[in-house]
Parts: structure tokens; C-alpha cells; sequence
């Protein structure tokens, strides 16, 4: 419930529009109460009364009454689907702002598959809710106050009995309410769950055909499916005896009513003593079918608040998410990186198990070309992705131009770094806009002296720069994807460029013109090549070589050869290039 | 998507939607959804057939329906009868007691039967939603690479989610509700039929406007929703698109840009929102306008019959006329607002069935014969994705049992492409792949899948732990022989290294481990089939090469005398294969041993050689 009140900060932005709604809806329902009473004149002073004029007005008047209480109802309805929809809205640029926002720890986390759930069914419920649930609330209670002032003032022992049963229903409603919620929220998560298995079954859809495993997937599948079934059928069985139940509970009232107050009317009589009248029987019967109208609602309005609180409980889930990363309070803006980097006694882990970087110490100069070499797992890539703080390491100080660089605005920072992630990621669209993603406003010019440098001319010649390469760029090949990859860092003109094991599909020749474009062309950029191949960062500068997460030597070619045992054995192993 | 979708989105309609764009392939006609599909009789039909079996419980709840509106009618009968009989002119209270438990034992069957319609209502939407999730989702998995080449991932999600969700609505609320208004209305038009022909006319003679009216507004909200769920589906595979490649945002720092995109597309969906809910809102206010005219026609002509002829038209005649007509609006707007929670549930029936009738590209002929291990045979193969793109051209080549085969080329040359034809993820456009002489079309899929153990390019994970993920592709494989795959593939040293070990969970595309662990991690799931053929695509290329030699040699004696195909650029990887194929120009230009290759002074020597004085050039230039 708490959930939903904190919806309502989110309405507070359409405050004006609910509340015009709300005095557009109550001129339609005061209008259309209207009607029986104009019908009526018409008809006594009209009719009966023979005035063939009266008639006319009374016509008139109902048709006017017609237009006019419509248009109302017409633009209430508007302002209400505004607002739903409005803050639909607000609130899926809320969460995807702080999805944006998360780091690659939150990431360990959530998957897409119930991310999107909340995204858009979540977001939908509680749209739901604020179209219909909010204005059947505001009208059942409305009818409820009035129905019960009138019958105390016609009966209070009835009316005790009356207010007694609709107390008890609506104490009955928010036990059920309470009760509902965690099975909804059962049921959402179900949702997660199948929408997960989907995403994943998508996703991997040529792993699940190489494998062959399409009726593993269905069982997988069904079984998910038939988990939420189970949840939305014990949901519904249980709607279905509750709506009625809130009918029954308002005939049982007349029911008693009419017991109560007929048995003294008779007893009464027999006795020759005056009391209750039959008029007020009658009178009080009506006011309480009244209340009953309301206490309908209000059951399907449990199912609109059930169902909203659980989707807004999961939806401020995403958004208390606390991203991993923290922008500093004063942040500095890197104005002119030159590229210098230190580390400074690093270490750093996902968690459990052992630290994927220890106690790393190193300074890069400016400009310099960087390579790293090591063991599969040996923390290369865990290194890298500290630089433009992706991660934040447990212990030491990254410095980039002398500074902490928790005290940069991370964002900035990443804009004068350029990292190509081991498992490259591109969106569907045009090679040249994947290429300009890091700087839309570099143009032509950019574009192709970037897509140069990567080698990606040959390719982007044939298939043209805006041909479509698929979600996540599955229409191209490895090798492609990478000199994509590899041209849109370069086209973002970083201070610090780095290549995590991005040449690992291109052929040798290919990948050895990349790497010395890098080399030759990029003057005063510095440069960090990550690779398992000696041939690709044998021209570095220094070369780093990393042994379950530290760094095992640091030097040239030449001098690693004769000092390190790995970087040795690794060459060994790759000798038909060094002769 | 990115600022890259932003554009595209303007310069060429979403993929699926396109009549013929670049990206479908030549078997693209193949895969074309059907447009009937769009067509909403069509849809409603298929819908309906979907009750099947289960109309028998509609027809009950309908029944039971028909019971409680008999009931809801009889109710107040009893409750004035008791009051005028007996309290009125009898004050018997024993009477007077027996009405009032009549009354409660209608009311308590009223319950008794609403709850029984509903109950089997459940079932029944619940059933047909069920049914329909898996058969789309059945469908989606007989489906060939070239539909997911063409569809966004967000995009298939939602329609297996918010437009199911749409008919889910449909289906639950309208029923009941619907047979409610009709058996209403029928009751009243009985009533008012029994009362006086001509007045009724007044009534009747507006139904057409009515229908009419309904009938425009329903067009209007047919076209709005389904503009709606499209606009829901593109959101979907906005969301879809951004978080899988958050990690590419932020590292550009792109956040405010992508946010922006965001907003604009969360805003197309909110207007059209906005759009078809207010036209579906319009029913209730239009008909209640017109009830407004048929009453002010009623008390108009009506009461100047009444002042005409007050024998034949009395006023107490006209005043239950009048309440008649407002009670027939009630069912009718009941009637109309089931009507639009059907349209919008037909607009997500025909994006689910568009999926149903996106046919398999890659079928199996009616006498498929299984696989039967032997040599392998590529003829004259052609193939290409995209119309008038030849990938290959002409393939031609036979790998004799037992040997090891290794593709090399320039990247994008086709090798891939070459091992999609194999694993038949594409079939070729012209001519033919055999194995043991039977042509692999020929050949039943499931067993023919069954004998690749193929690595991936880009290897695939599913959340869930490490043990699964390897046994994925041999459910029937023991603890031990896993063990053994992994040592083998040298996976067991990092797996145990894993804070869980083997039962360590995977997150989404197993990114929490490095992405050479996780090349180890699908080698050990391939060679875990136990495979008549190996295929490793670049498998190996984010590993470092003493342990991409241990593997090398344990592999290929466990692969010893079935057939292996390596794609590899190192050349320490390919070296000791029985052949090499060089693909370059959509062509094989050369194969051969290495020795042969080399002594052969044609490409691939001359590549080596290249590459060589790049060696010392570059040797010269940093010394
Ligand atoms: N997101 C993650 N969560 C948990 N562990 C991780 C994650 N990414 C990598 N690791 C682990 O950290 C270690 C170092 O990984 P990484 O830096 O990717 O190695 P590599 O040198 O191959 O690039 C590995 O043991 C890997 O399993
Ligand atoms: N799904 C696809 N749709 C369209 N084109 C594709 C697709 N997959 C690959 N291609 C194109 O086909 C060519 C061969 O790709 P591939 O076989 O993956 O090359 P590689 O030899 O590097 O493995 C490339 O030009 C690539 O862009
Ligand atoms: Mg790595
Ligand atoms: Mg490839």
C-alpha cells in the first residue's frame, strides 16, 4: 500500500488534470441524476397537466441535459486517460533513467527479461489503475457517505446494521487486499520468470538449435507458463467467489432489513403500538440498494489496488536500486585528458571468491602503447574495465591525469575513453550511425577515417555504410563486428583508447593493419591492447603480463622474452611468427 | 537501439514491417507472415477455435449466467411480494418469515451460480491463454535462423506478453458480460413488446443509429489499437535493444542521449495509448447521448400521443416506456464496452497469430532418413543471406571420415556461413551438402543436429548454473564423463576455482566470467555430446595459447576418427589439421596440407609470407 501512495508523488504532476476530471465527472453524474427529475416534470406538468409548451422545454431540456453532461463525461474521460497514460509515461522514463544509470554490478543482478516486465506490464497495471481505480474508489466512497447519512437519518438501529455489515465488508475488502498482494506478486514474478525464459530461449535461439534442444525449451517453457497459469487461475478462482460474495453481503443487508424491520412492523401491529413505518421500510431499502451499487465496485476495485500495489512495490524495486557506481559531489569535468594512468596498489573482486585484480601498481605515460598478455581469466579484462570506472576496485586509487578518478562525473570521464569490450555490443541500424554512437556529430569525416583505421572499408565498400546489420549486429560476421566495434571507439576520439581481445576474429593480416594503424596513426592517444597473440602487441611500447590477477613482468618484447617465464612460454607456443 | 535506431527508424520503416527491404534474405518469401492474418475475422475465427473442447464449460457459464439473471429478475419480485403481500395487507409473520427466506435462498443461489460461471470462465480464458503462449512459443522454436535474422527479440516478447495480455483481457471479461447485456436486453424488449407496439417503434427506430454509430467508432478503434500495440511492441524492443546494450552506452557516456531516444518512443506509445483508449472511451458518452434523444423523443412524441389519445396512451404507460428505454441503454453500453475490449484483444490476436503463420524455412522432407556418419560432400553450393549478396558461390569439397578439417579466409570470406549450411541453420540456395551420400535436406533434422557438437562463434549461456549450461546438450551425460569434458577442454582448473564450483550461477549470457572461460565453458558443452562431428568456430580465440594447444591436442584424439572442422586464425591452431580449405572471393581458391599450401606458393603462402616480413619489419621499426 505504501507503494502506492508513493505512486501518487508521481501524480502529482497531473493533480490539475485529476482533479478537472473528477469535477467533469461529477457534472455528468449530477446531470444524468438530473434527468429522472426533469422526465418527471415533464411528464406531471407537462403532460398530465396537458402544456403542450412544458413538453417541449421538458424535451429540450433532456436533450440538452444529453449534450452538455456528455461532453463532460467526454472530457473527464480524457483527462483520466491523460493522466494514466501520462504517467505510464513519467514513470518508464523514471525506471529506464535509473537503468541507464546502473553499472555493470547492478547488471550481475537484473535480467533483461524482467526488467522489461516491469518496464511495460507493471507500468501498465498501475496505469490501470489510476484510469479506473482511482475514479471507482472516489465514486464508492462518495456513494457510500451519502447512502449511509441518509439511512441514519431515516433509521439508526437499521442503519446501525447497515454501517455494521459495510464496515465488516470493507474491513473483509482490506484483509483481502493485504492478502492479495503477495499472491500477485507471486504472480508477477511468474511473469519474470516466463518472460526471462523467453528472452534467454530468443536470445540463444541458434545455441538451442545447434543443440537441438527445442523440446527442452518447450518443457522449460511450459513449465513456466504453467507456473503463471497456476497463479492467474488461483487469482481468478479466488475473484470469482469474492465479487459475488460483495453482492450477496449487500442482498443479505436487504434481507436482514426486511426481516428486522418487517418482523416489527407485523409485531407492531399485533401489539396496536405505533413505531417504524412501512414507508421507512421501504425508504431505508432503497438508500441500502444504494450501497450496494458501491460495495460491487469496491470489489473489482480490489483487484485494481491488489494488483496495482504489487506492480508499483516491483517497480520502485528498480528504482531504489542503488547504482554501483557513485557520482561525486563536487565532480571534476576532464577538460583536456592527456592520458597519463596510475594505479595505485589495486585490488579488485565481484565478490565471492578470489580478487580478480591484486595489488596492482603501475603508471602509463601519456600517449604510450600499452599491451597486455596473460592466462585466460587472469584479470585483463577485470583491469581494463577499471579505467573508466565500469567497476570500482575494492582497494587503491586509480589516478588519469593525476587525479582520483572518482572525482571526475563518471559519464564525462567515459566520453574521453574509448573501450571496446570483449563481447562487443552493436544496435541494429546503419554501420555508419554504430560508428558515429560515441559522436553523432563527427560526420563523413570521422566516420571514415575511423572505419579506415579499423580496417572496416573493405567490408563497409560492399555492404554500404547504412545497410542494416540486425539487433545487436548479427548480419555481420565476428570479424566484422569487431572493425565496427573497434572503428566506434576510435571515431569518439578518445584520450585513451583500449582494446580488449577485439582483433581475436580477424585474420592475421587484417588484424596486423589494425594494430599498426593504432600504433603509427594515433599520436598522443594512449593505448591499451589487450590480446592473446604476441604478434599484436610485440610493437607495444611496454608490455604487461598479467598471471592470475597481477602483473607477472612489465617490458619490452625483447627484455620479457629473456625475463619472464610466461611471456616466454606463450611465445614458445606462437613461435612461427617470431622466426 | 541507439542514436543510430533514432535515425534508422526514419529512414526506413521497423524490420518487419517492411515490404522487401535489404535485410530478408531469398528465402525471404518463405518466412513472410501471412496477411490474413491482419485480416480481424480471420483472427476472431481462429480466436473462437481456440475455445475448441471448452465451449462445452462456456455453454454451461452461459447457462448459469442465463440462471442468474432469471434470478436477478425473480429476486425483486419476491422482496415486493413480501412487503405488499405481507406486510402490507396480511401481517402474518410466518408467511412473511417463509418470503423472507425465499429471498435469501435466491440470493444465496444468485451467489452460488455467479460464482459457478465465473469459476469455469477462469478456466476457460485461462486455458485458452495458456494454450496460445505455448503454441506461439511452440512455433517460435520450429522457426529457422532467417526468422530471427529479421524479427527484434523486444518485438517476438511482446507479443507473446502485452499482446497476449490483451486478449487475456478479451476473453476473461467480455463473455459474461456480453450474454448479460443480451439476455437484458431480449428481457426488456420482451417487456416493453408486451406493453405497446408503436411506442417501442420510437426505441427501435434508433438502434440503427446506434449500430451505426457503434460501427464507425469500432473501425476507429480497431485501427487505434492496433496502431497501439504496435507502438507497445516498438517500446518493447526499444527496452529490449537498450539493455542488453547498456554496457556499449554507458561506456560512450551516452546516457542522456539514449534517455532522450527513450522518451520519444515512451511518448509515441503513451499518445497512441491515449489515442485508442479515448476513441474506446467515446462509446459510452455517444450512446448515452442518443439514449438522451430516444427519451427526449419519448417524452416529446410520446406525451403528444398521450395528450392526443389518452385512452390508448396512458401516462402511467409512458413513464414505464420511459424507465424500459433507460434500462435497455444499460446493456447495450454493456454490450458496446465488451465490444471494445474485444477489438483491442483482436489487435493482439492478429500480432500472436502473425507469428503462427511465419512458416519454417528449414523443414524436413516427409521420409527423412536419419544420420548416418560418413564423408562429408559440399557441391556447387551457393548461398546467400540477402538477395543478390552472394555469400558463397560454388562450393565444392569432400572431407573423407575421420579427418580434420580446417576452414581459413579472410573474416567475413563466408567460414561461418559455411558451418550454418552444415548445421542446416540456413539452407543453400543451390546445390547440395551431402553426408554418407544423403543430400543433409534429406535427412532428419533432429538426428542430424544431434551427431554436431558445434562452438559457436559467439558462445551462448543461459542463466542458470554452470553444471546445466554443460549438460545442456547431453542430458544423459554422468558426473564423471562432465568432469572428464571439462579437463579436457581445460575448463575444470577456472571451474573449481568458481566460488560454487560446477553448481555456480551463470548470469544472463554467462557475462559473470571472462569471455576465454567462457570459450572453455562451450567446448566442454560441445565435446559433451559425444559428437559425430566437432565444429570449432574460432572457438579457441580468446584463449591463450598454452592452453589453446592442450586443448588443440586433447580434442583431436578424442576426436579421433569422426570427422572436425576448425576455424581458426593462428596459425598453431590449424597447423596440423589433415587439410586446410582457403576460402576467399565466395570461393575455395586452394586447399591442402599446410607443407602442400605452402609448397603451392599460392594465397595462403603468400599470406604467411606477408606476414612474416610485416614481423620484421615492424621489428626493425621498434628497435
Ligand atoms: N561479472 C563478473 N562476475 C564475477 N566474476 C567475474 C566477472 N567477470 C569476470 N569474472 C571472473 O574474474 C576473473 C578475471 O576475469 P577477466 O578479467 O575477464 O579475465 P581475462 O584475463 O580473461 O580477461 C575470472 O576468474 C572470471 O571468472
Ligand atoms: N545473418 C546474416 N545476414 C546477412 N548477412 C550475413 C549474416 N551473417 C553473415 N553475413 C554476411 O556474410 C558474410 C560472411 O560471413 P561469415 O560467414 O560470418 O564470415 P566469417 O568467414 O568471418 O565467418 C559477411 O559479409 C557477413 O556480413
Ligand atoms: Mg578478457
Ligand atoms: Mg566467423
Amino acid at each position: 500500500m505504501t507503494n502506492l501512495f508513493r505512486l501518487f508523488a508521481y501524480l502529482r504532476k497531473f493533480a490539475s488534470f485529476m482533479s478537472f476530471a473528477l469535477i467533469f465527472l461529477a457534472i455528468s453524474v449530477v446531470l444524468n441524476l438530473t434527468q429522472p427529475k426533469l422526465i418527471e416534470w415533464a411528464i406531471d406538468s407537462g403532460i398530465t397537466a396537458g402544456i403542450v409548451r412544458n413538453l417541449v422545454v421538458g424535451g429540450v431540456g433532456i436533450f440538452l441535459l444529453g449534450i452538455v453532461g456528455n461532453l463532460a463525461n467526454l472530457v473527464s474521460g480524457y483527462l483520466f486517460i491523460r493522466s494514466g497514460q501520462g504517467m505510464a509515461h513519467e514513470l518508464r522514463g523514471s525506471m529506464f533513467r535509473k537503468v541507464v544509470s546502473f553499472s555493470f554490478i547492478n547488471f550481475d543482478k537484473w535480467r533483461t527479461g524482467e526488467l522489461m516486465v516491469r518496464l511495460n506490464s507493471d507500468v501498465n497495471t498501475v496505469r490501470m489503475f489510476v484510469r479506473m481505480g482511482l475514479f471507482m474508489i472516489a465514486q464508492s466512497v462518495v456513494m457510500i457517505i451519502g447512502s449511509v447519512i441518509f439511512m441514519f437519518h431515516t433509521d439508526v438501529r437499521l442503519a446501525s446494521i447497515m454501517a455494521l455489515l459495510m464496515g465488516g465488508t470493507l474491513a473483509f475488502s482490506i484483509t483481502i487486499v493485504s492478502f492479495l498482494r503477495p499472491l500477485f506478486l507471486k504472480m508477477r514474478a511468474k511473469l519474470d520468470d516466463l518472460n526471462n525464459t523467453l528472452q534467454e530461449n530468443l536470445a540463444g535461439a541458434k545455441v538451442v538449435r545447434a543443440f537441438n534442444r527445442q523440446s527442452f525449451e518447450k518443457e522449460k517453457f511450459e513449465l513456466k507458463n504453467r507456473g503463471f497459469y497456476m497463479m492467474a487461475v488461483k487469482i481468478g478462482y479466488f475473484f470469482s467467489i469474492v465479487l459475488p460474495f460483495m453482492l450477496f453481503i449487500g442482498n443479505f443487508a436487504i434481507t436482514l432489513i426486511l426481516w428486522v424491520g418487517g418482523t416489527e412492523i407485523i409485531q407492531n401491529y399485533h401489539a396496536g403500538t405505533t413505531g417504524f413505518t412501512l414507508g421507512q421500510l421501504i425508504a431505508f431499502n432503497n438508500y441500502a440498494m444504494m450501497a450496494i451499487f458501491p460495495l460491487i465496485m469496491l470489489g473489482m476495485v480490489l483487484n485494481f489496488i491488489s494488483m496495482a500495489s504489487a506492480s508499483a512495490e516491483r517497480i520502485f524495486q528498480v528504482l531504489k536500486e542503488k547504482p554501483g557506481i557513485s557520482m561525486p559531489e563536487n565532480p571534476v569535468l576532464p577538460e583536456k585528458i592527456r592520458g597519463k594512468i596510475e594505479f595505485d596498489g589495486i585490488s579488485f573482486g565481484y565478490g565471492e571468491g578470489e580478487d580478480a585484480v591484486q595489488d596492482v601498481n603501475l603508471t602509463i605515460a601519456p600517449g604510450e602503447k600499452i599491451g597486455i598478455i596473460g592466462g585466460t581469466g587472469s584479470g585483463k579484462s577485470s583491469l581494463a574495465s577499471l579505467i573508466p570506472r565500469l567497476y570500482d576496485p575494492r582497494k587503491g586509487i586509480i589516478r588519469i591525469d593525476g587525479v582520483d578518478i572518482r572525482e571526475y562525473n563518471p559519464i564525462e570521464l567515459r566520453k574521453k575513453i574509448g573501450i571496446v569490450l570483449q563481447d562487443p555490443i552493436l544496435f541494429s541500424g546503419g554501420i555508419r550511425q554504430n560508428i558515429l554512437y560515441g559522436n553523432p556529430e563527427g560526420g563523413e569525416s570521422v566516420a571514415e577515417w575511423a572505419a579506415g583505421i579499423a580496417q572496416a572499408m573493405p567490408f563497409i565498400d560492399e555492404k554500404g555504410w547504412d545497410s542494416s546489420i540486425g539487433e545487436r549486429g548479427t548480419h555481420l560476421s565476428g570479424g566484422q563486428r569487431q572493425r565496427v566495434a573497434i572503428a566506434r571507439a576510435l571515431a569518439s576520439k578518445p584520450a585513451i583508447l583500449i582494446l580488449d581481445d577485439v582483433t581475436s576474429s580477424l585474420d592475421l593480416e587484417t588484424e596486423r593493419n589494425v594494430t599498426k594503424g593504432i600504433y603509427e596513426k594515433l599520436d598522443g592517444m594512449t593505448v591499451l591492447i589487450i590480446s592473446q597473440k604476441i604478434q599484436t602487441i610485440k610493437m607495444s611500447d611496454r608490455i604487461i603480463v598479467m598471471d592470475k590477477g597481477r602483473i607477472s613482468g612489465i617490458g619490452t618484447h625483447d627484455t620479457l622474452i629473456q625475463d619472464n617465464e610466461i611471456y616466454r612460454k606463450i611465445a614458445e607456443t606462437q613461435d612461427e611468427f617470431i622466426h | 537501439m541507439s542514436s543510430g535506431k533514432t535515425e534508422s527508424e526514419q529512414s526506413r520503416p521497423p524490420m518487419k514491417r517492411r515490404p522487401g527491404g535489404p535485410v530478408r534474405g531469398p528465402r525471404g518469401p518463405h518466412n513472410v507472415t501471412v496477411e490474413s492474418a491482419r485480416d480481424f475475422r480471420g483472427a476472431l475465427k481462429r480466436l473462437l477455435a481456440y475455445f475448441g473442447t471448452q465451449k462445452i464449460f462456456l455453454a454451461i457459464s452461459g447457462f448459469i449466467v442465463l440462471i442468474g439473471v432469471i434470478l436477478g429478475v425473480i429476486g425483486p419480485a419476491v422482496l415486493g411480494n413480501a412487503i405488499t403481500n405481507y406486510l402490507e395487507r396480511d401481517f402474518n409473520l410466518t408467511l412473511f418469515m417463509r418470503q423472507v427466506f425465499i429471498l435469501l435462498a435466491i440470493y444465496v443461489s444468485a451467489w452460488i451460480a455467479e460464482v459457478g460461471s465465473r469459476v469455469m470462465l477462469v478456466k476457460v480464458s485461462n486455458n485458452i491463454i495458456f494454450n496460445l503462449r505455448r503454441n506461439a512459443f511452440n512455433h517460435i522454436q520450429t522457426l529457422s535462423m532467417t526468422y530471427f535474422d529479421k524479427e527484434d527479440v523486444g518485438e517476438i516478447m511482446s507479443r507473446l506478453t502485452n499482446d497476449i495480455e490483451a486478449i487475456e483481457g478479451a476473453v476473461s471479461n467480455s463473455f459474461n458480460e456480453a450474454l448479460r447485456g443480451v439476455f437484458s436486453i431480449i428481457g426488456i424488449l420482451f417487456a416493453m413488446v408486451m406493453l405497446n407496439i408503436r411506442l417501442l417503434l420510437i426505441v427501435i427506430a434508433t438502434v440503427p443509429i446506434m449500430v451505426i454509430i457503434a460501427a464507425i467508432i469500432g473501425m476507429k478503434v480497431r485501427a487505434a489499437f492496433r496502431i497501439n500495440q504496435q507502438k507497445v511492441g516498438d517500446l518493447s524492443t526499444r527496452i529490449q535493444e537498450s539493455v542488453t546494450g547498456v554496457k556499449v552506452i554507458k561506456t560512450y557516456g551516452r546516457e542522456q542521449e539514449e534517455i532522450v531516444g527513450f522518451e520519444r518512443v515512451s511518448e509515441e506509445a503513451r499518445d497512441a495509448g491515449i489515442r485508442a483508449e479515448f476513441v474506446a472511451h467515446l462509446f459510452s458518452p455517444v450512446m448515452q447521448f442518443v439514449s438522451s434523444c430516444i427519451l427526449a423523443m419519448l417524452v416529446g412524441i410520446g406525451g403528444f400521443l398521450v395528450l392526443r389519445n389518452s385512452a390508448v396512451f396512458s401516462v402511467g404507460l409512458l413513464t414505464t416506456f420511459i424507465m424500459y428505454s433507460r434500462n435497455f441503454i444499460v446493456p447495450l453500453q454493456q454490450i458496446t464496452g465488451v465490444y471494445n475490449i474485444i477489438q483491442s484483444g483482436l489487435a493482439g490476436a492478429e500480432r500472436v497469430f502473425e507469428i503462427m503463420d511465419t512458416r519454417p524455412v528449414v523443414i524436413e522432407g516427409p521420409n527423412a532418413i536419419p544420420f548416418r556418419q560418413g564423408d562429408i560432400t559440399f557441391s556447387d553450393v551457393h548461398f546467400a543471406y540477402e538477395k543478390d549478396k552472394p555469400v558463397l558461390k560454388g562450393i565444392t569439397f569432400t572431407v573423407p571420415l575421420g579427418h580434420v578439417t580446417a576452414i581459413v579466409g579472410p573474416t567475413g570470406a563466408g567460414k561461418t556461413t559455411l558451418i550454418n549450411l552444415l548445421g542446416r541453420f540456413y539452407d543453400v540456395d543451390k546445390g547440395s551438402i551431402r553426408i554418407n551420400g544423403t543430400d543433409i535436406r534429406d535427412m532428419s533434422i533432429n538426428t542430424l543436429r544431434s551427431s554436431l557438437g558445434v562452438v559457436l562463434q559467439e558462445p551462448f549461456f543461459f542463466a542458470t548454473t554452470v553444471r546445466e549450461n554443460l549438460l545442456y546438450g547431453n542430458q544423459d551425460a554422468t558426473e564423471g564423463q562432465m568432469f572428464e569434458a571439462a579437463k579436457l577442454a581445460n575448463a575444470s582448473h577456472f571451474i573449481s576455482r568458481l566460488p560454487k564450483g560446477y553448481d555456480t550461477f551463470l548470469t544472463e549470457r554467462g557475462q559473470n566470467i571472462s569471455q576465454g572461460e567462457r570459450q572453455l565453458l562451450a567446448i566442454t558443452r560441445a565435446i559433451l555430446r559425444n559428437p559425430s562431428i566437432l565444429i570449432l568456430d574460432e572457438a579457441t580465440s580468446n584463449v591463450d595459447s598454452l592452453i589453446e594447444m592442450q586443448i588443440q591436442e586433447a580434442v583431436l584424439k578424442l576426436m579421433k576418427g569422426r570427422t572436425s572442422f576448425i576455424i581458426a586464425h593462428r596459425l598453431s591452431t590449424i597447423k596440423n589439421a589433415d587439410r586446410i580449405l582457403v576460402i576467399h572471393n565466395h570461393h575455395i581458391i586452394e586447399e591442402g596440407t599446410y607443407s602442400e599450401l605452402i609448397e603451392k606458393n599460392g594465397f595462403y603462402a603468400n599470406l604467411q609470407a606477408m606476414q612474416q616480413s610485416q614481423v620484421n619489419i615492424t621489428e626493425d621499426m621498434v628497435s
